[in-house]
């Protein structure tokens, strides 16, 4: 008797898989044809690898510093080169071996079974060689700090900013990673005033996430979340939407271990000179001294040439709010210095590029509560499950990992353009 | 000189100014949360209370059953508001890397308090003050007299036992409350992992002795006793017409709830020598007892910019403070000065030694003046067997 389970033949299966993987790789390519991947990265990489020949033959003679660096970078690319081409030479050999009508039959029955295998794996070492060329980000291995601030819409969008904030660090939480809340501001009424669902007004919030590697994972949430609901304070139970921005920025790790950054290192993208930064505290009106017992501890710093301001007053003793709003503003300094870089590299490819822009405004992410709903407009992705998004659940590791992986696709599309950009000005001179 | 001082009249109408500002705000303004309206007396504005409230709720969050967590919060703000001084009800103050524990009886120490210590700690380590560190043979001797909590002392010991630095620390106090009080704030630092238990090389110790008495004081300075490094002292500095008259200079909350022998020098003292008043007795007993501890950096609060030019202006005529650099520490003395805060001063001095020419004295930071730095110029130090040149 045949087993329980439906039989279905390998074929099937495979063209079952297919579409899934095929619409992955589209994306990542603008080239049709034989290769899936793009001819410039193609080269790009064939380049990379021949640069990486060259260094391991220079370090085998003398040993550099700068040398054996640059080739650990690009040695992955090497690696996955090698595997894509040798993965390309097999394919060659059994297309040619069932294209000769002389072979075996039973031989050429192999040799298809074998190639459709071939074929799945290239398409696996194509990823994998996208994703070596992808640019790495040199914050990612940084830990990160998260910054929560409603958008226009009253009390409503504070209290989504809220949850948003209590759905990170559940989030954190199960994870396991460390976090410290840096600041949690609500508005006038603290406290007394909480919405049916136990959200509080959010007007500013930083939670920092002390996991190196945390900048990485969380890069990708930042932008405009999009909520749809109706609120607890809706007499006629209309849909609202409200909006909560989020900044991730990466944050410099305190005892600087294992990290190459030096923030007093004025190269350093977190270095800030402090006889450019402003520092301001209350200034208490009469006596003080021993006169007076003031609980007053805010204190606000301004980095003069960018403007860039922090104040803070989450905790009693000042010098302790001192601390925690300079680590705000390096990162935040340290951010605008890398959308500054990200700008100059843009420069390169904007003749090309014009439909994929990103613009900074738009949302990334809808929360809709009626249609139990969360949306990555980005990724294109959809899940079901909000109560579990929201309660920071692994549907919103889904999310994040959707994100994630449109990111890497996305980086790698711009190197395409950009690798492209560069050939095409080669050949006109 | 006049005018770095602060005009009575002026300083008083601007301090009733909140309170009328807010009494009119609880009238308008309906909406205000009612734990928030129970802070408002003692913490004049909306942003304050909102942030005390906060600190409020985080304490009987960790102390209360949820149930019962309202109610106490509520009765935790209506004693505030009565103005009892937070630190007394949450039980501590933030300090540096410390948490103090405070009590009645003693001294809650200040934010300008931590704020100088601070700075102190980072020109010992970072500026060489008192030498290099490492070429020190003993352990870097401090005293700090009037101790209270225990809190200038403590943060010095936490933060140079951290750099691997050896370092004997005493505190000096007549209070028997406080001396108890600074030993429990030793064992709850220990407890807290705030200071590690100290090692060989490293000791801190809390002592009473009356300031005023030679045979108590004189342990600290009998023959063959080790070299001070650092003598640091946050007196009582109040005068008792300032304390006794309704004029508000001192805050309600402090005249009723802190220890007056922490903040107003009694008066069978005796008198202060020319030049002072009788409320500055401290400084000239605490620069005499520096001539006999020969400290290598004194640094003593003070209470207003009259009172920092009068003992500024005493020390330039002091033996202790010959051929040492006098400096006067505002509020923080490690942020930047606004325009408009004079950055030196010229004190005239009487002594004739200096021929009648002023001396000038740097100001550094920001704020009130709050404290007077004498430290013996480093090129003239005596590092064991050898001159440090400059």
């Amino acid at each position: 008797m045949p087993p329980s389970a439906p039989w279905i033949c390998r074929t099937c299966l495979r063209a079952l898989r297919q579409p899934l993987t095929r619409q992955f790789v589209r994306q990542a390519t603008t080239a049709a044809g034989d290769s899936k991947l793009a001819p410039a990265l193609l080269t790009r990489a064939q380049n990379l690898s021949a640069e990486y020949e060259n260094l391991q033959s220079t370090l085998e003679k003398s040993f550099s510093q700068a040398a054996a660096k640059r080739a650990g970078e690009i040695s992955s690319v090497a690696g996955a080169l090698a595997a894509y081409n040798n993965s390309r030479s097999s394919i060659d050999d059994l297309t040619s071996l069932l294209a000769d009508p002389d072979s075996d039959a039973e031989l050429a029955s192999i040799a298809r079974d074998e190639l459709a295998t071939e074929e799945e794996k290239l398409v696996m070492l194509e990823k994998e060689l996208g994703r070596s060329l992808a640019p790495k980000d040199q914050f990612d291995e940084l830990p990160c700090m998260i910054e929560f601030r409603p958008g226009p819409g009253g009390t409503e969008s504070r209290y989504f900013t809220d949850t948003l904030f209590n759905m990170y660090q559940s989030l954190c939480q199960r994870r396991g990673m460390r976090t410290n809340v840096l600041k949690y501001e609500s508005a006038d009424s603290a406290g007394d005033n909480k919405s049916a669902e136990g959200e509080l007004p959010l007007q500013e919030a930083v939670l920092e996430i002390l996991d190196p590697g945390a900048y990485g994972q969380f890069r990708t949430e930042a932008g405009m979340h999009r909520v749809q609901r109706v609120p607890s304070t809706e007499a006629k139970g209309r849909v609202h939407t409200s909006v909560a921005a989020l900044w991730v920025l990466p944050l410099f790790p305190e005892t600087g271990a294992g990290s190459s950054i030096d923030p007093d290192d004025p190269e350093s993208e977190f270095y800030v000179d402090q006889s450019e930064v402003k520092v301001e505290t209350m200034r208490a009106r009469g006596a003080g001294g021993q006169h007076v017992n003031k609980t007053e501890s805010a204190i606000r710093i301004t980095h003069i040439p960018t403007g860039e301001s922090v104040s803070m007053q989450d905790h009693r003793s000042q010098g302790r709010n001192r601390q925690e709003a300079w680590k705000i503003l390096r990162s935040r300094i340290a951010d605008k210095r890398r959308e500054q870089r990200e700008a100059e590299a843009a420069q390169l490819r904007d003749s090309v590029l014009t439909v994929n822009q990103i613009h900074r405004g738009e949302k990334i992410r809808t929360y809709n509560y009626n249609q139990d709903r969360c949306t990555d407009h980005r990724a294109g992705f959809d899940t079901n499950n909000l109560r579990d998004v929201l309660e920071g659940g692994e549907s919103l590791d889904k999310v994040m990992a959707a994100s994630r992986e449109w990111m890497l696709q996305r980086d790698i599309e711009m190197l395409t353009l950009e690798e492209e950009a560069k050939q095409k000005k080669q050949q006109k001179k | 000189m006049s005018h770095l001082m602060i005009r009575p009249a002026t300083s008083r109408l601007l301090r009733t100014l909140p309170l009328r500002r807010h009494s009119s705000l609880l009238r308008t303004n309906s909406s205000i949360p009612p734990n928030l309206a129970l802070l408002l007396p003692t913490c004049k504005d909306l942003e304050s209370a909102r942030n005390e409230l906060r600190w409020l709720r985080e304490h009987v969050e960790k102390t209360t059953s949820p149930a019962k967590a309202p109610a106490v919060v509520t009765e935790l703000c209506r004693q505030r508001g009565q103005g009892v001084p937070l630190q007394y009800i949450l039980g501590t103050q933030p300090f540096g890397s410390l948490e103090i524990l405070c009590r009645p009886n003693v001294l809650i120490p200040r934010a300008a308090t931590e704020s100088y210590t601070n700075h102190l700690l980072d020109l010992i380590i970072s500026h060489n003050v008192i030498g290099p560190l490492d070429e020190i043979k003993e352990s870097v001797n401090v005293i700090d007299v009037c101790t209270g909590t225990g809190c200038i002392p403590l943060q010095v010991f936490a933060s140079l036992q951290r750099r691997n630095i050896m370092v004997d620390v005493k505190g000096v106090d007549v209070s028997p409350h406080a001396l108890e009080l600074a030993k429990d704030n030793l064992d709850h630092n220990v407890k807290q992992g705030n200071i590690a238990s100290p090692r060989e090389g490293q000791s801190i110790g809390f002592h009473k002795a009356d300031v005023f008495r030679d045979d108590e004081m004189d342990i600290f300075s009998k023959p063959g006793q080790k070299t001070w490094h650092i003598m640091t002292s946050n007196p009582p500095y109040i005068s008792e017409e300032v304390w006794s008259e309704d004029t508000g200079d001192v805050e309600l909350s402090v005249r009723q709830h802190e220890p007056r022998l922490a903040l107003v020098p009694e008066r069978n003292l005796g008198d202060a020598p020319e030049g002072l008043e009788r409320h500055d007795i401290f400084y000239s007993r605490l620069l005499d007892i520096a001539m006999e501890l020969n400290p290598r950096i004194l640094l003593l609060e003070i209470g207003d910019d009259a009172q920092a030019l009068r003992v500024a202006e005493y020390c330039t005529r002091h033996p202790f403070c010959k051929s040492r650099i006098i400096e006067l520490w505002r509020d923080c003395p490690d942020i930047k000065p606004d325009a408009n805060e004079q950055t030196e001063i010229i004190l005239e001095s009487s002594d004739k030694d200096q021929g009648g020419f002023g001396r000038k004295v740097p100001i550094k930071g920001s704020g009130q003046l709050r404290a007077i730095y004498v430290q013996q110029p480093i090129e003239s130090m005596d590092m064991g067997d050898r001159k440090i040149a400059c």
